[in-house]
């Protein structure tokens, strides 16, 4: 029985026409998918592309928040208005910036926790100036950020804000100092004051800028003194251009401009 | 696709006895056989696939809803192939699925009882059954037929 079921078996065969046709369709196929996997290759180098030139333009700044009472802190911002770095200057900054989780919050959102962070509270119930520069390099954003934080210090007597250029402010970290505080410093030495870049450093805005007052002949600004009230050897520019970015040394010598709160 | 077309032929008609069928069926195990990703170790290993795909395709076109309500029982595979043969193959497509697919991997494709429950995913001694009885039942129906003539 056994070789009658393999004679029989033999006689079934796949036809020449059968085969060439499934041969047809199987090279159709092949060549369909070789086509998709290229696309899918394609696609994916081009998500990743994507990815890697977002990624580029994420970590890109745009602008930078130099807030200073002592401690002083910087939030790098990029143009999606999020906060892609943060720098602490001195003990007491470096140790605020750490109690603080600020990346990639929205530069308004870092801006409100460090402003009512409770060593940032502490420093304003005591008297201190809060002075808050905006570093501009792309001028829309650093225009938003400026009328932003304008609109947040109009309501404490004791703090500014203002636009600063960055050239101005260039070696400002190669010496220790945060941008704000560079920026009060260079004005301090314009006015023939010889202070260091470490004395600076270590004194808070309120003491600079007292300072500051006391070489130009002016009142002295709100400060560790007690002077406080909000006025300041600043404060004639503050009356204008709220929210817009002044050109550097358009103040009395001064290399920014600010906005006064109160 | 020289070295296993006449076996995936062989399972279709063995199942389907439909040409239309078998031609699908031809074509969908040679189509997953080259979009399929499995690294073969021996020609045997191959010959074992395209058996349990061709077997597993046919088995899964029996069972869909749709060829049930539309397909007619159309012979025509059968036939191409009877007036060749004759009655043994007619016997062995007449048996039930489960002896006339042991029946032929045994007797054809010359698998042992233990590679045969493997491929059908059956317990040997099921397949030990299968091939006896269906033995018995080629036996009676070829009996027949000669008595016949």
């Amino acid at each position: 029985m056994e070789h009658e079921i393999v004679r029989a078996f033999q006689t079934v065969r796949a036809e020449e026409s059968l085969k060439a046709d499934t041969l047809e369709r199987v090279l159709e196929a092949a060549a369909r998918r070789r086509r998709r996997r290229r696309l899918g290759a394609l696609a994916a180098a081009c998500c990743c592309l994507a990815l890697v030139v977002l990624g580029a333009v994420y970590r890109t700044p745009t602008s930078v928040i130099s807030i200073d009472v002592n401690p002083s802190l910087e939030l790098t911002v990029n143009r999606f208005d999020r906060v892609i770095a943060v720098s602490g200057y001195q003990e007491d900054g470096e140790a605020l910036a750490a109690s603080l989780r600020l990346l990639h919050l929205s530069y308004a959102q870092a801006v409100d926790r460090v402003v009512e962070s409770p060593a940032v509270a502490a420093c304003l119930e005591r008297g201190e100036w809060l002075s808050i520069s905006v570093v501009e390099l792309d001028a829309d954003q650093g225009a938003e950020i400026l009328r932003y934080i304008s609109a947040c210090t109009a309501g404490t007597e004791n703090a500014s804000c203002r636009a600063v250029d960055q050239a101005s402010v260039a070696c400002a970290h190669d010496l220790g100092l945060s941008y704000g505080k560079y920026q009060t410093y260079v004005e301090i030495q314009a006015a023939g004051g010889s202070l260091t870049a470490q004395e600076a450093g270590e004194m808070t805005m309120g003491q600079l800028r007292a300072l500051l007052a006391e070489l130009e002949g002016g009142p002295a600004a709100g400060n560790g003194q007690g002077a406080g009230g909000g006025q300041s050897a600043d404060s004639q520019g503050s009356a204008s251009g709220q929210g817009s970015i002044p050109q550097t040394g358009q103040n009395g010598g001064h290399h920014g401009q600010d906005h006064h709160g109160g | 696709m020289e070295a296993h077309a006449d076996t995936v032929k062989r399972l279709c008609v063995l199942y389907l006895k439909n040409h239309a069928d078998t031609e699908d069926i031809f074509q969908t195990v040679f189509l997953k056989y080259t979009l399929s990703s499995t690294a073969f170790e021996s020609a045997e290993h191959e010959r074992a696939w395209f058996i349990r795909v061709t077997i597993n395709a046919c088995k899964d076109l029996l069972r869909s809803f749709f060829r049930r309500r539309t397909v007619p029982l159309e012979q025509a595979a059968v036939q191409a192939v009877r007036e060749e043969d004759g009655a043994v193959l007619e016997a062995v497509l007449a048996l039930p699925e489960a002896y006339r697919t042991a029946i032929y991997l045994h007797y054809y494709e010359q698998y042992t009882a233990p590679e045969i429950a493997r491929l059908l995913g059956k317990n040997t001694n099921t397949v030990y059954t299968l091939l006896t009885r269906g033995r018995e039942r080629l036996r009676r129906a070829l009996e027949g037929n000669g008595d016949g003539a």
